[in-house]
């Protein structure tokens, strides 16, 4: 066999920051306000009962708590809408690409040659909002595993098929989840 | 396919297995209630006392616990899975296929050693909780469990060919792959065209440079906690005022002297830890030998409990070295495997070197990635941003916090520590200057750090997805960071130009993607 050492024309490789990204489900905003509000309703929760018991006995304090906790109420609901806006994905012919974060933006992608499996989880607020998360995982640990939430659910099937078909000939990993770990 | 193997009807472990399970409810109970333990101990008055109860129905309850756990426990392979089931209340069954196992890995302990059994552990890459152990089975056993495992795992492997990084491997001796995850007798079982070729053993001298050059200050550390986290519980338990008595026995008055503490004590810890970090190095990796194997690589050491461990070549997801001040001046560095793995056993398969020199440093690079002399390697360093950001890391926090803790007794003097910034703002400006990265067509290299030296080898055909991260700071600068996921763990990169980030990114992917071999 002849050997063949080809130049690669670096600058034409496909760009991943280059590509149409796929927005989420305008819900998704929705459940991401929801979830946000949930988070601090339970901080409020905790400063009920901080104000009743009082035990510093500094009424300042609690109003000066209660202050930050509006503040970064507002803060969270404006990341909220701000992450919403700042997510996506896209699927080329050879791999999954996923931008997400605010003040730590990212660029995650996993060619499917690398896969394991995926699964869709749904969580209530989501199921309510008719949404999914699509969750894709590589071998070895959580750090290269990617996760898309905001997804109509049909469309999460789809794009669940579609991987899978891309994985292939390999036996998905999913088959080792057995009778111990149902799937809900 | 019909099942002809021990297996195919449910198996349990060797009796002697009750022993280890007894053992490892007793380590978890007196992890527990050893402060119970040490106030029976100490307080213990004569007759039939509520501790003496306590205890007894403690030792009936952990034997009934560890019978239930043996007699309830059986393993067997039916379809192409290997069956776990146990548990009594919760019952678990753990199915895994053959193919999808990735490591059988024996031990054999004093005990193991003397009852003729091994544990073992079982491993699949990428399914958390789906690796199990078997605390004891006999060595027969073991080995037929193996062989059937090895069997499908060459169904698999077979299939799809070798790594072409494997040199002289031809897909007929694939069927090793699991079984030469080893055993302590695997050279008596190896066929004579795998015997493997020794390429370092440690001699005396050499474990001794290594029990050097460890981490002394982490030991001290650690031993400090203990002592104090002791002391504390020991006082309370047993009503005992500890300083007094130190004082009584270094003939200090009660807690004022704090320089003899400190002659006595800081000099006291070191040579304590110094002595421990020797034997444990010692216990840990006597008559440490090296080889290379056809597959990859095999290292055997211990004292007492003599360890195998197997780097399969194939496994190998990159190579890691390092070296300290000392070790530098040894001329040696610390080698480190990270194989694929699951998640739980991802530290157990860092298959490593605690200390070897060039020639065997070289022979595992070249190992992993043969074509690595032949590359054209493009170098680059990192942005200057990153002094900032290591400065703010390292710099002030430190500085406060040992402000804050010395106050009480230093007074104007524990601004001193302020000149930790300066030290800081310098270490961090050496650490920018020492961090290179180098890219050629099939991979990476990457070494800094200043006192540790730290280099990687990684190769792109091994990497399972690639992140570019900006960090809030950095974007309206552009910068990002890159990370290189593997089966075994993260290879990164700290903030480079964005359009640098994201030109390795899409060269990595197309590498990846293009890319047919195994990766593991």
């Amino acid at each position: 066999m002849i050997f063949e050492n080809v130049q690669i024309p670096v600058a034409e490789l496909p760009q991943a920051e280059g590509v149409q990204w796929m927005p989420l489900s305008p819900s998704y905003r929705t459940v991401e306000v929801i979830a946000t509000c949930i988070l601090f309703a339970l901080f409020l929760l905790g400063w009920l009962v901080f104000y009743f018991v009082n035990p510093f006995k500094m009424p300042l304090l609690s109003w000066l708590m209660l202050t930050g906790w509006g503040a970064f109420f507002l803060l969270g609901i404006w990341v909220a809408l701000k992450r919403f806006a700042a997510e996506g994905y896209a699927l080329r012919q050879h791999d999954i690409l996923h931008k997400h974060g605010v003040w730590w933006r990212s660029l995650t992608a996993i060619p499917f040659n690398r896969m394991q499996h995926c699964e869709i989880s749904r969580g209530p607020v989501e199921s309510a909002f008719g949404l999914a998360t699509l969750r894709v995982f590589t071998a070895g640990g959580s750090g290269s595993d990617l996760s898309i939430g905001g997804l109509p659910v049909a469309e999460a099937e789809r794009i669940k098929e579609f991987i899978t078909g891309k994985i292939g000939g390999k036996a998905p990993q999913s088959e080792l989840i057995d009778e111990t770990e149902p799937i809900e | 396919m019909s099942e002809t193997h021990p297996f195919s009807q449910p198996t349990r472990q060797a009796t002697v297995a009750i022993l280890f399970i007894l053992g490892g409810v007793l380590k978890m109970l007196v992890r527990q209630l050893w402060v119970v333990v040490l106030v029976f101990v100490f307080n213990k008055k004569s007759g039939f006392d509520g501790y003496t109860l306590f205890f007894l129905g403690l030792a009936g309850f952990t034997a009934m616990i560890s019978l239930i756990n043996y007699f309830n426990l059986y393993f067997y392979i039916k379809d192409g899975e290997l069956v776990l089931e146990k548990g009594v209340f919760r019952k678990s069954k753990i199915n895994v296929p053959l193919d999808r196992i990735q490591t059988v890995n024996f031990r054999q302990g004093i005990v193991h050693q003397f009852f003729n059994v091994v544990a073992v552990d079982i491993d699949t890459a990428g399914s958390a909780g789906k690796e199990f152990s078997l605390h004891a089975i006999s060595k027969p056993l073991a080995e037929a469990l193996r062989e059937e495992v090895g069997k499908r795992s060459a169904v698999r492997q077979g299939g799809v060919g070798s790594s072409p990084t494997l040199v002289g491997v031809g897909s007929g001796q694939l069927s090793s792959t699991v079984q030469e995850q080893g055993i302590l007798s695997d050279e008596a079982h190896a066929p004579n065209s795998r015997i493997p070729q020794l390429i370092f053993r440690l001699r005396p001298l050499d474990l001794v440079k290594i029990g050097a050059s460890q981490n002394h200050l982490r030991t001290a550390g650690i031993l400090m906690a203990f002592i104090i986290g002791f002391a504390d519980d020991v006082e309370q338990a047993l009503g005992m005022d500890l300083e007094k008595k130190l004082n009584w026995w270094l003939g200090t008055t009660d807690g004022s002297d704090l320089f003899s503490w400190l002659l006595v004590g800081v000099p006291f810890l070191l040579v304590v830890s110094f002595i421990g970090t020797l034997v444990r190095t010692v216990l840990q990796y006597f008559d440490l030998r090296f080889w290379r194997t056809e597959r990859g690589f095999k290292i055997v050491s211990g004292l007492f409990t003599r360890q195998e461990v197997s780097a399969i070549l194939t496994k190998i997801q990159y190579v890691e070295w390092s070296s300290s001040p000392l070790m530098r001046l040894f001329k040696m560095n610390k080698v480190r495997m990270p194989q694929a793995a699951s998640v739980q056993v991802t530290g157990k398969l860092s298959v490593g070197l605690p200390g070897c020199y060039e020639p065997q440093l070289s022979a595992v690079r070249a190992a992993y990635f043969p074509e690595e002399n032949d590359q054209n390697w493009e170098s680059q360093g990192i942005s200057k941003f990153n002094v900032w950001l290591r400065f703010l890391t390292i710099g002030p926090l430190p500085a406060f916090i040992l402000v804050l803790i010395t106050r009480s007794w230093m007074g104007s003097w524990s601004l001193v520590w302020l000149g930790w910034l300066l030290l800081a703002a310098l270490l961090a400006w050496h650490w920018q200057r020492t961090w290179h990265w180098h890219v050629s067509e099939q991979g990476l290299r990457a070494e800094w750090g200043v006192w540790k030296r730290k280099s990687v080898l990684l190769q792109w055909y091994k990497i399972q997805s690639v992140s570019t991260h900006r960090g809030f700071f950095s974007s309206p600068t552009g910068r990002a960071k890159l990370y290189f996921y593997t089966a075994a763990g993260a290879v990164h990169i700290p903030y480079i130009s964005v359009e640098t980030a994201a030109a390795v990114q899409d060269f990595v992917l197309f590498k990846v993607e293009s890319d047919a071999r195994e990766w593991m």
